[in-house]
């Protein structure tokens, strides 16, 4: 038993280091203006310094990048929550038959690996005429389809932590309007579901490369790939506020859902 | 298998767990044949004894016997043992007879043989024809009786049971409750049950051991147990007790409303105690009988064959629950009686 | 009296609908839903299949049988590998962690860290993972330097970060913690009480994983890995950032088919390599559905 104990924490600790080190070799590459082969120990302390970043943050191409993913990542969560709440409500309150296909339909895009589905989209949009394609707005739908998966399942979660389809007609029945039974019985429990799906929605789309880059949309992590060669320190940089954002709020999410007993195991799937 | 062999003996268990002494000189033993209750509320110690009997719990000191050999220091794959779990631990992958060949596959037992035991057994616990099925097909009380079977087939030397009832429905537990008796009975083999339940205990055991805070309690037949406990703790977790608060007399013997109790029961004249009495000792007739005391029908619980009746005494601040057969019982609510307690069922609290 | 519980259910069931839903069928109200994935995602991966099955210029044989000839099957196995190994791998130690977890199970907390810092890291990946790895080990690594100076010389061993096994090594920083919840579960699953029933029995605890163990964590096991194995087959964004776009991984191959073979007329092989790619997913997929499904049957 304590033999066991000391392989466990073993274990537990070089997979802790592997998760770590990368993370802190960037953040050395990034802040310190000392390259790798004059670093020692003379050298460990000197010359870190923000600069790269803040040059690589003011810069036109990152304001850029950086407006275009926020703007894509908003409108995906807000198209996201459109389409979908009104479904799962409706399965769970009304039509819980319903809700096999729609979790179906839900995690079809599991198959469809990225690049697989940017060339079909390239191949099939044709036919609309390249208007469609141009703007970088068409991402949108597709960021939708691609988090699908995980917004269904925030959702579908939330929901179905409690009888929801008692509930609403014990509302009804007490005399309760409709606006009045969302209000107060549909949507606070929704709430949760709510968030963790915008959350991850958002922080997909923000780190989402397939796509953007094949349908030649300047995003984020196209940035990202295009500055790599004439600023290193300044992208990676970059790269490494991306990490920690998006770490942030998957964290923030789960703490979030803990709280309301929503337990989440962390598996989207 | 002697009757009067020791099927299981402990000796001056002990066993700790940080600060907590959960079983302290645990002293039983377990005849061939008998089937043995610990009774007891949550954190008595009557589940760490069973653990300790199985092997998954090491005491700190003293020793458990089976048949006399020592099996304190082995480990619990070795004891020959079978166990019922409240959960029924049923292995999930396996088939009910799979489930219950199990314990023979491990003795080396060849399948011909195994088959026609596991078929025997399975017919034993009135489940025959569900040997192809899978534990998540079957209902809680069917999983039980596999279990049963399970622990019964390769015929152990002791059968342990924790709370094996706890977890199913009350139809179902009665049900199973006279078959587990029946299929020990049936097979000779000593046993040890916990539960918390005290109808279970009373109904299935030869004996009853009752456990508070890892002490023993009583040890004691059923009818023992509930008709002289031999403190307050028992006389209270067993069946219902009226409580009743008394002055004693000149005579040093206790008085109720005026009426002195002509009982075994004495103490020191003019201090008060409190005395205790079942229910179904207390008797009723007209009001003004001499003897009696006086009081007042205040309510009725009817349990079918039984009757409660609460009386109101009118010369003393207390309640009274009288136990009739709902046939006999002819006042109502309001109706004046008169009490009587059956003197040589009184007993004078000790609170543990 | 069941009945008309029932039937007063169902009429306000009926009078239930929200304004606009009133008197709807459910496949209208589902309308909405089904087309946006009609069109968003089943009518490209309709239009990947249509070319995927038409013949190569030159060539009689529709695009897909030719794309498991020749060169191009080379790309094919040497993702499947990736995948496979990235999988075994990452199935292995993500068990391991899964295990020592719950073993450690009197640290209140540690597992809900391990759970959440697991459900971050399996979906970091990316560019960002592979800058991460580039300032570890890449030419300019930091681990490189920090390994030559105690005499482990890493490309004198031929190792590149862009190469396979820098891959592999890349994948699995978020392959481990996908097992990791996959696994968790799973390992909760085989409660003490089984190996108690086990050893009252008279197994051994050898006879016990044997028996029970590992039968009722195999499953998970299983599709644990799977779903790793599909996992890596579908990356695209790790690998070419790593690789620069030169990989012969078949998701990064697709790309350089589309874009440069579209002058020569062999663009139908981009499209029939990813039509393989969506029937591996598809196969993979089911499989760890359906083993998860089996699992949790008995988890019950």
């Amino acid at each position: 038993m304590i033999r066991r104990n000391f392989w466990s924490k073993v274990i537990l600790v070089i997979v802790a280091a592997f998760y770590v080190l990368p993370m802190i070799a960037m953040a050395r590459f990034s802040f310190q203006r000392v390259p790798v082969i004059k670093l020692g120990w003379s050298t460990l302390g000197k010359n870190w310094t923000a600069d790269s970043l803040i040059d690589a943050v003011t810069s036109e191409r990152f304001l850029q990048a950086g407006w275009l993913s926020i703007r894509l990542a908003l409108l995906s969560v807000v198209l996201s929550l459109v389409i979908l709440i009104p479904t799962t409500v409706y399965v769970h309150v009304m039509k819980k038959s319903a809700r096999s296909y729609v979790e179906f339909l839900s995690i079809l895009p599991y198959v469809v690996p990225p690049i697989a589905l940017v060339v079909g989209i390239s191949g099939a949009m044709k036919v609309l005429g390249t208007w469609f394609l141009a703007s970088p707005f068409s991402l949108v739908p597709f960021y939708v389809i691609i988090s699908l998966p995980f917004t269904f399942r925030s959702l579908d979660t939330s929901l179905g932590a409690i009888d929801l389809k008692t509930l609403v007609e014990a509302s009804r029945s007490l005399g309760a309007s409709w606006m009045r039974t969302t209000r107060m019985v549909i949507l606070p429990n929704l709430k949760v579901g709510i968030i963790n799906a915008s959350f991850l929605s958002f922080a997909t789309v923000l780190g989402e490369f397939t796509i953007a880059s094949l349908l030649l949309k300047f995003t984020l992590p196209a940035y990202l790939a295009e500055s790599q060669g004439s600023n290193p320190q300044g992208t990676f940089s970059v790269g490494l506020l991306l990490l920690v954002v998006s770490s942030l709020m998957f964290a923030l999410m789960n703490r979030l859902s803990k709280r309301k007993g929503h337990a989440l195991t962390g598996l989207t799937l | 298998m002697n009757p009067q062999e020791t099927a299981l003996r402990f000796s001056g268990v002990r066993k700790t767990f940080g600060q907590v002494t959960a079983l302290d000189s645990f002293d039983l033993e377990l005849k061939q044949g008998e089937l043995v209750t610990l009774l007891g509320p949550s954190g008595c110690g009557k589940t760490t004894a069973l653990r300790i009997a199985a092997g998954f719990e090491q005491p700190n000191s003293g020793s458990v016997f089976v048949k006399e050999k020592d099996v304190t220091a082995l480990p619990a794959h070795t004891r020959n043992m079978g166990m019922v779990f409240q959960n029924y631990s049923l292995f999930p992958h396996m088939s009910v007879a799979e489930n219950v060949g199990f314990g023979l596959r491990v003795r080396g037992v060849d399948a011909a043989e195994r088959d026609m035991l596991v078929r025997e057994a399975v017919g034993r616990v009135q489940l025959p024809g569900l040997e192809g099925r899978y534990p998540h097909q079957l209902s809680g009380g069917q999983q039980q009786r596999v279990a049963l079977a399970r622990a019964l087939v390769f015929q152990p030397e002791v059968l342990l049971l924790d709370e094996p009832l706890s977890a199913l429905d009350a139809k179902v537990r009665e049900e199973l409750r006279d078959e587990i008796r029946t299929l020990q009975r049936d097979a000779g083999i000593g046993a040890i049950f916990v539960t918390h339940d005290q109808d279970e205990a009373l109904n299935i055991s030869d004996r009853v051991c009752v456990m508070k805070d890892g002490q023993i309690q009583q040890i004691g037949s059923p009818r023992d147990i509930y008709l002289r406990p031999v403190n307050g703790f028992v006389a209270r977790f067993i069946g219902a007790m009226n409580v009743i608060e008394v002055q004693f007399s000149q005579q040093n013997k206790p008085i109720i409303a005026g009426i002195e109790l002509d009982s075994s029961i004495v103490g020191p004249v003019g201090s008060v105690a409190q005395i205790l009495v079942r229910p179904d000792a207390v008797s009723l007739c007209s009001r003004g009988t001499s003897g009696s005391i006086d009081g007042t029908v205040v309510g009725e619980h009817f349990s079918g064959a039984t009757t409660i009746l609460r009386i109101r005494l009118d010369q003393a601040e207390v309640t009274i629950s009288a136990m009739l057969v709902s046939r006999n019982v002819q006042m109502k609510v309001g109706d004046g009686v008169g009490v009587t307690l059956d003197p040589n069922e009184v007993l004078l609290d000790s609170q543990v | 009296m069941n009945l008309t519980v029932r039937s007063e259910r169902d009429s306000l069931a009926e009078r239930v609908p929200f304004g606009v839903f009133k008197h709807m069928r459910s496949w209208v109200v589902l309308a909405p839903f089904t087309l946006f994935v009609a069109v968003f995602l089943l009518w490209p991966t309709f239009s990947v299949f249509r070319s995927a099955l038409q013949p190569v210029e030159g060539s009689s044989k529709p695009a897909m049988l030719e794309a498991i000839s020749g060169q191009y099957l080379d790309a094919i196995l040497y993702s499947v590998r990736l995948s496979a190994l990235t999988a075994g791998l990452g199935a292995v130690i993500g068990t391991l962690v899964a295990v020592s977890a719950v073993s450690l199970n009197q640290f209140k907390g540690l597992r809900n860290v391990l759970v959440g810092y697991s459900a971050v890291a399996a979906n970091l990946g990316g560019i960002p993972l592979a800058f991460a790895f580039v300032a570890s080990l890449g030419m300019q690594g930091l681990y490189t330097k920090l390994l030559s100076v105690i005499g482990i010389n890493l490309s004198d061993l031929g190792f590149k970060i862009s190469d396979f096994s820098g891959i592999v090594i890349v994948y699995l920083y978020f392959q481990i913690p996908l097992m990791t919840l996959v696994m968790l579960p799973a390992v909760d699953g085989l409660k003490v009480t089984l190996k108690e029933a086990a050893a009252s029995v008279g197994a051994t605890p050898r006879q016990y994983w044997r028996s029970i163990g590992i039968p009722l964590l195999s499953p998970s096991l299983l599709g644990g890995f799977l779903l790793l194995f599909a996992n890596a087959f579908s990356a695209y964004a790790t690998a070419y950032a790593l690789s620069a776009g030169g990989s012969n991984l078949v998701s990064v191959q697709i790309r350089f088919y589309l874009q440069g073979n579209t002058i020569t007329g062999k663009s139908n092989l981009g499209y029939a390599l990813a039509a393989w790619m969506i029937v591996v997913m598809v196969l993979a997929m089911s499989g760890y559905l359906g083993l998860r499904r089996r699992s949790e049957r008995w988890r019950k």
